[in-house]
């Protein structure tokens, strides 16, 4: 069945249509939640959120964009809004870095991809999240200053620290 | 162009976005700073590690179980066509109906706290039933908060306020299960909750303005 026949039946309460685009999707969902969060029980809570949230507010879902598209963006302000979990996680990851020195350290060599990956978990949230929008997801300054509630030269100055970091990391 | 403008220029260099002539004067320094020369390369290298990221990374366990169960909560709030609702949000009257359960489930938890806590020492926090109404029904007046035309300086306010108060809950209710008969525990907890109905009560006040 197409994504948008799929779309339909969800929005009119068709909870094995909607379980269908979950499947469809949650492999992409939970990739950017991870890479948001850097921490898997995080991103898995988030991915549900998520879901959840696009069930909610699907009647909103006009069609303009990709289904993808839209439930992309609700993904993205489920994370960035759960200021509580970001916190928790900002003081673990603090807690981490007071434990074994700078936030991040060099990854071991595993192939780039992996080292990347690594190297992204270990960022500071704010910036991890900046670098994810902007270099993985497509994002721009503008929209990621609007879904994060920051300006739009703080996004930047966030990706450019990121980025810094993310070279020391894989150097 | 100075180090400075070139590394301004980078990401548009990178991706190729730069318009003809930023690029041709990017190259032209290029060609004879090697610091510039390195932080492109640095920079080429990163993007395309990142460009080559897998765009799907299946979650180690089927999440679906827990979502099925909690597309019926209030969290969720249901496809609106199926409950009967405008697909422009929450009504109005939706919000103060829930500001106002908001306070009269509160209420009677209050009374009920009080009643046991007059009635005995051996305070039990979480009546069955009682506690779970009162977040069915601050979670509802949440999302109906969220469909509303707030701006984000006032939600991140409002949110930000919100994180504080159910700080405090937490923390209360666990000292409170370590000492159920703490009076002074009780009346700080009944004050935290008050105090969360209230800041609920004048974001949705806010809204209907």
């Amino acid at each position: 069945m197409h994504v948008s026949d799929l779309v339909r039946r969800a929005q009119a309460g068709d909870r094995g249509a909607f379980q269908r685009l979950y499947e469809d999707h949650v492999g992409r969902v939970y990739a950017l939640c991870l890479r948001l969060t850097g921490d898997p029980e995080d991103a898995m809570e988030r991915t549900q959120d998520a879901f959840v949230r696009a069930w909610g507010k699907l009647r909103s879902f006009r069609g303009e964009a990709a289904f993808s598209t839209w439930l992309h963006r609700v993904a993205v302000n489920v994370v960035l809004s759960d200021r509580r979990s970001a916190g928790r996680r900002e003081r673990r990851i603090d807690a981490a870095a007071g434990e074994s020195g700078p936030r991040v350290q060099p990854a071991p060599r595993a192939g780039l991809a992996v080292d990347l990956e690594r190297a992204i978990a270990r960022l500071p949230p704010r910036a991890r999240a900046v670098f994810v929008l902007y270099d993985v997801e497509g994002y721009c300054h503008e929209e990621i200053a609007e879904m994060s509630g920051i300006a739009i030269g703080t996004s930047k100055a966030q990706l450019h620290r990121a980025r810094k970091l993310l070279r020391e990391a894989l150097s | 162009m100075n180090c400075a403008d070139v590394r301004e220029r980078l990401d548009g260099w990178v991706k190729e976005t730069l318009g003809e002539e930023e690029r041709a004067a990017v190259a032209l320094h290029l060609e004879t700073c090697e610091a510039c020369r390195g932080e492109a390369r640095g920079l080429e290298t990163l993007l395309a590690a990142a460009a080559v990221l897998p765009r799907e990374i299946m979650p180690p366990r089927d999440l679906w179980v827990g979502i099925d169960a909690r597309l019926d909560r209030p969290e969720a709030v249901a496809p609106r066509a199926a409950r009967g609702r405008p697909a422009s949000g929450l009504p109005r009257w939706a919000l103060v109906a829930a500001a106002l359960a908001l306070v009269v489930v509160t209420a009677a938890v209050a009374s009920i706290l009080t009643r046991r806590w007059d009635e005995a020492m051996a305070l039990k926090l979480r009546p069955p039933g009682e506690e779970a109404r009162f977040l069915a029904a601050s979670q509802e007046l949440l999302v109906g908060l969220e469909d509303q035309d707030l701006s984000p300086e006032t939600m991140a306010i409002v949110r930000r306020n919100l994180e504080v108060i159910d700080a405090a809950i937490a923390e209360l209710r666990v000292a409170l299960e370590r000492d159920p008969g703490n009076a002074e525990l009780t009346r700080m907890l009944l004050a935290t909750y008050q105090q969360k109905i209230e800041l609920l009560e004048q974001a949705a006040r806010s809204g209907e303005g």
